[in-house]
């Protein structure tokens, strides 16, 4: 019975004209473009939960905001009502000048459905108006210690705080989960038979493997952009270096050779020629480019405090973690330029960020007295929005491209 | 551009899941909206040696020994972002070298430690490079290499509690665990 129809779609007739003039709009000023949602209608049931999910998602920080009928620029019309079991959800998007409709579906789905439905038809709805993808749904792994354990596991979670899930089962020390580009794998680390080894854990049909367990330390998992290689950072020769190990051939290729130094966290470039990963060469922590091929050392990070943690988004961005005045905090460089800025509040310590899909919003983890939250920024660093904590320690999200 | 296409094509391959599941008439699981979000282009090597909990062996059996009571041994200390051995602590590496040479059966196990600054996958590194400096130091004490394993807790198991420097000098070390 969970029969889906898309019954209707709109013209997309000036779409991309459109498209095109919002990415530099909502580039300069997020967050400029409001709704009106007065004119849908829902039933007490799940047609109301439908409506909720997609208001929620609709105006997470930076993306829409909320406004009266009087001064909205576009209206949200439409119902969502049960009929025996189904929901019948319509949804419209119209222009307040000259009422021209933007957006249009009709669904009907399963009950227990009407969640994904709404963060589905907000993304569409976020790239239609803005020519940004949205990413309301895309699930954010992280690693979660609830409160009064002892031990860590992978957990994940849509950016809306529902569909929270627990992925692992090694209640040991468990870092750094991050999205392979299929969407249903993930690399980590876990200590869970005793040493850090590398695991790839597939999530349908479900199974694990093990990446990487020679002897000493193996982190810093990250799949390539095309699925095939895995950065890795390994001790197995005596100090921690960068490796590449290919997934078919299993030959695993060591890209540096440093003397004394801690390295960690690779993220490859968005077309998969460069890695981006820290090393404490001179005892404070920087980051280093390096081709996939080996050769020269790059560094990108200057004075400051330590660099950790970079992420290299699909926006050709890097962020990272960045000590500043005392506390950690969220910047974003552009590395052909070395442009760099803070985009997290001063209000605690900021880490562990990674690009949404948009290449406009970040997750990250901020601490502030030992607790730890899963937090939404923006790189304009307008939005600081916690979307989990409490009962717990949540940290190192990694969000679904 | 590039991107938006994909996107596009993805959008597309959803609505043609969605379809695909709503014939099938999928039940259970998380339902035809869910599945079709993880149904994206692209794979990732090969699966077909998947496994659901067996590993292979790894690190010379070390992991198979067992501990000893090793609280006799002190653990070596380290400065802020450091991984030198000072030369002070060489004495409490030295304890270790002589014992591991009259009890030819026993191993060692190098777990490294860094207070609670920096990144947790920085920290897992630095004090692997802790546990590799300490190393070194056996090795060069005519300790094999193959009686030596490092293990970094980077900084999720700190001895003391607390957020400052006389908690974090206490944390920053490298623990000998021996086994036989």
């Amino acid at each position: 019975m969970k029969t889906v129809f898309v019954l209707f779609v709109t013209s997309l007739i000036f779409q991309s004209v459109f498209a095109q003039s919002r990415i530099q709009i909502s580039r300069q000023g997020s967050a400029d473009s409001s709704f009106d949602f007065s004119g849908f209608s829902t039933d007490s049931g799940a047609g109301a939960r439908f409506f909720s999910g997609l208001r929620k998602n609709l105006t997470m920080p930076s993306q829409f905001s909320e406004a009266p009928p009087s001064s909205a620029d576009f209206r949200v019309l439409g119902s969502a009502r049960s009929s025996g079991g189904q929901v019948e959800v319509t949804v419209q998007v119209a222009d307040r000048g000259q009422g021209q409709r933007r957006f249009g579906k009709r669904y009907s789905v399963a009950e227990n459905q009407v969640e994904g439905l709404a963060r589905l038809i907000s993304d569409e709805i976020t790239e239609t108006l803005t020519g940004r993808p949205g990413f309301a749904s895309k699930r954010i792994l992280f690693v979660g210690q609830r409160a009064g354990s002892r031990g860590k596991d992978v957990y994940a979670m849509y950016p809306d705080g529902g569909g929270m899930v627990q992925l692992t089962r090694d209640d040991s020390v468990v870092l750094a989960p991050k999205w392979a580009p299929d969407g249903n794998t993930f690399v980590y680390t876990s200590f869970h038979r005793g040493f850090p080894d590398v695991y790839l854990q597939r999530l349908q049909p479900a199974g694990r493997k093990v990446v990487s367990s020679s002897s000493g330390m193996n982190s810093g998992g990250a799949v390539s952009p095309d699925g095939r290689k895995i950065a890795l950072i390994l001790s197995r020769e005596g100090r921690p270096e960068l490796y590449v190990k290919d997934l078919s051939s299993g030959r695993t290729t060591r890209l540096t050779r440093t003397a004394m130094s801690a390295k960690s966290s690779p993220s490859w470039s968005p077309n998969g020629k460069e890695i981006v990963f820290v090393s404490g060469h001179q005892g404070i922590p920087n980051l280093y480019v390096i081709g996939v091929n080996g050769g020269e050392l790059r560094r990108i990070t200057r004075g400051g405090g330590e660099n950790l943690s970079p992420h290299w988004g699909p926006n050709g961005l890097i962020a990272f973690t960045r000590r500043r005045e005392g506390r950690y905090a969220i910047a974003v460089l552009n590395p052909n330029n070395g442009d760099m800025r803070f985009v997290s509040p001063a209000d605690a310590d900021y880490e562990d960020p990674s690009w949404a899909a948009d290449g406009f919003h970040l997750a990250a983890s901020r601490t502030i007295r030992g607790q730890s939250a899963i937090y939404l920024l923006d790189m304009e660093g307008k939005a600081a929005k916690s979307l989990l904590q409490g009962q717990g320690k949540w940290y190192m999200p990694s969000f679904r491209l | 551009m590039k991107f938006t296409a994909r996107l596009s094509l993805r959008l597309l391959l959803l609505s043609l899941l969605l379809l695909g599941s709503a014939c099938r008439r999928k039940q259970g699981g998380e339902g035809a909206i869910s599945d079709s979000m993880y149904s994206d282009v692209g794979g990732i090597g090969q699966f077909d040696d998947f496994e659901q909990f067996g590993l292979p062996e790894t690190r010379g059996g070390i992991e198979n020994m067992t501990a000893v009571d090793s609280s006799a041994y002190a653990p070596v200390y380290f400065a802020f972002d450091s991984y030198s051995v000072a030369s002070g602590e060489n004495s409490k590496v030295r304890m270790v070298a002589s014992n591991l040479q009259s009890n030819r059966g026993q191993a060692v196990i190098l777990q490294g430690h860094t207070d609670e600054r920096g990144s947790r996958e920085y920290n897992i590194a630095l004090g692997e490079r802790r546990a590799l400096a300490v190393r070194e130091v056996l090795i060069s004490m005519g300790i094999s290499p193959d009686r030596i394993q490092t293990l970094s807790y980077g900084e999720e198991l700190p001895a003391v509690a607390g957020s400052d420097e006389s908690a974090y000098s206490l944390n920053r070390r490298v623990e000998f665990q021996l086994m036989q």
